[in-house]
């Protein structure tokens, strides 16, 4: 994306989930007096547009406080979200990531796929200058991670002294929670929230296995 | 002032069933050159400074040994590559740059020549140098490497230019884009809806691109591509820039 705007509040980057909305999108970009693309040729020309803002968002709380924001389209063709693309959809999550940064953005979370692609690998993504990352799932894990201390506080429980059971912590969410506060507890035990085999017959499925604790010294 | 391109091509029989697809494209990337060289030549009659008369002089003659470099690689692979630069499609790209010329608007010359005809040079020749056979596909790939390297210094003058008055620099591209860029969209369709181009030597060769790993519909992306990163790169804000290549004819 060319150009950079100032005083950015956030960013968001994302990617069509079909090509419908694709479509949609091109739609609007095009005008009401143009006629709509053929699929045909939205499928050939959108995998060659390079990331950049669609569109800029404004957005307000009650209390009056407003928030300047561009939404950032990585244009990841939605028929090429599996492993055999990983790479080329990196690289395109990447230069919608420079999007961000060079307009100026405090904040950026990745959204669909982007988040599922650089999700713990941060490492993936251009040098940031003063620019913050975050997906929904750390939105997620920051909710749970301060309901866990409000309610331990209202519950007068010394979180120092408890022991956590984290149910689901092979998921992006669960190991995000357990990340977070197993340096702040006496004792974290994790568990998958399914035994593997209930992907296949999920009627019979048995409550997990207690598979660790780990202890605080 | 028009000169007369005149590149002599000995006739030699087809060698191989690819032949006749490497000749259209050659053909194409042929009257491109010299257009190109016309129209860095007419350029040099608006420059006030010799410097850049000189410099102009010179792209134009490089522009020509290109054109040269495609005929020979026409000959190696038995093909009599012609050249039409009054095909009707080059010709419409050609009025809009002496339209500048007549002007006497240099950045307009500039943003013509190197952001929009070299967008479209560099990512079609680069495309068709990953999969022609040889030198020819040796030769496509390193004129495309030289066409990109010649834009760097023209984009460090229309930066220039932008910083001085943002808005009015976009319009102008604006303008021109709806001018050239019309044009060069209905030539990398994927059908030739406006009749037969005039440059193909029988029919249109874009059904058989595909005999040879390309497609009408792959060079246009990539030019369309290498042209919305140009546009970044002057600065020009991505959403708008997509709006405009979302509008041109498909």
């Amino acid at each position: 994306m060319g150009g950079s705007v100032a005083n950015l509040d956030f960013a968001l980057i994302g990617h069509q989930e079909s090509w419908r909305a694709a479509a949609d999108v091109l739609a609007v970009l095009r005008g009401r007096e143009r006629t709509r693309l053929p699929d045909d040729e939205i499928r050939d020309i959108l995998p060659w547009i390079p990331p950049r803002a669609i569109c800029h968002v404004e957005v307000g709380s009650i209390d009056g406080a407003k928030a300047r924001g561009v939404y950032i389209d990585s244009f990841i063709p939605p028929d090429r979200l599996e492993a055999a693309y990983v790479h080329e959809n990196i690289a395109r999550v990447r230069a919608a990531a420079d999007c961000a940064i060079n307009a100026g953005a405090k904040i950026v979370s990745l959204g669909g796929f982007s988040s599922i692609l650089i999700e713990g690998n941060f490492d993936q993504l251009p040098e940031r200058k003063d620019t913050v990352f975050t997906t929904g799932n750390t939105l997620t894990v920051g909710f749970i991670v301060q309901g866990i201390k409000k309610m331990c506080m209202l519950e007068g429980r010394d979180l120092r002294k408890s022991t956590l059971l984290v149910v689901g912590a092979t998921g992006d969410v669960g190991s995000g929670c357990a990340r977070c506060l197993a340096p702040q507890v006496k004792a974290c035990c994790s568990t998958p929230a399914t035994k593997p085999d209930c992907a296949n017959s999920p009627t019979n499925c048995k409550p997990p296995e207690l598979k660790y604790r780990s202890q605080l010294i | 002032m028009e000169s007369l391109i005149n590149v002599n091509c000995s006739t030699i029989e087809c060698a191989s069933p690819a032949a006749p697809i490497w000749q259209d494209i050659l053909a194409q990337a042929m009257t491109g050159e010299l257009i190109a060289a016309m129209n860095y030549t007419s350029l040099s009659e608006i420059c006030d400074d010799p410097e850049e008369v000189a410099d102009a002089l010179e792209h134009a003659e490089i522009e020509r040994g290109h054109a040269t470099r495609f005929a020979a690689e026409g000959r190696k692979i038995g093909v009599d590559v012609t050249n039409n630069v009054e095909a009707k499609h080059w010709t419409r790209l050609r009025e809009a740059f002496l339209r500048c010329v007549r002007e006497r608007d240099f950045i307009a010359c500039l943003i013509v020549q190197e952001i929009m005809l070299e967008s479209f040079a560099v990512a079609s020749y680069a495309r068709v140098g990953r999969v022609a056979p040889g030198s020819l596909g040796v030769t496509f790939a390193a004129i495309a490497a030289e066409e990109e390297d010649h834009v760097d210094h023209a984009m460090s003058i229309l930066r220039a230019e932008r910083a001085l008055d943002a808005e009015r620099f976009d319009e102008k591209v604006y303008r021109l884009h709806l001018e050239v860029m019309t044009t060069l969209a209905k030539m990398l369709a994927k059908e030739c809806k406006d009749g037969h181009c005039e440059v193909c030597h029988a029919t249109c060769v874009k059904p058989a691109l595909f005999d040879v790993s390309l497609s009408a519909a792959e060079l246009r992306g990539a030019s369309l591509q290498q042209y919305l990163k140009t546009l970044d790169m002057l600065g020009i804000p991505g959403e708008v820039t997509l709006t405009w290549v979302a509008q041109l004819p498909i």
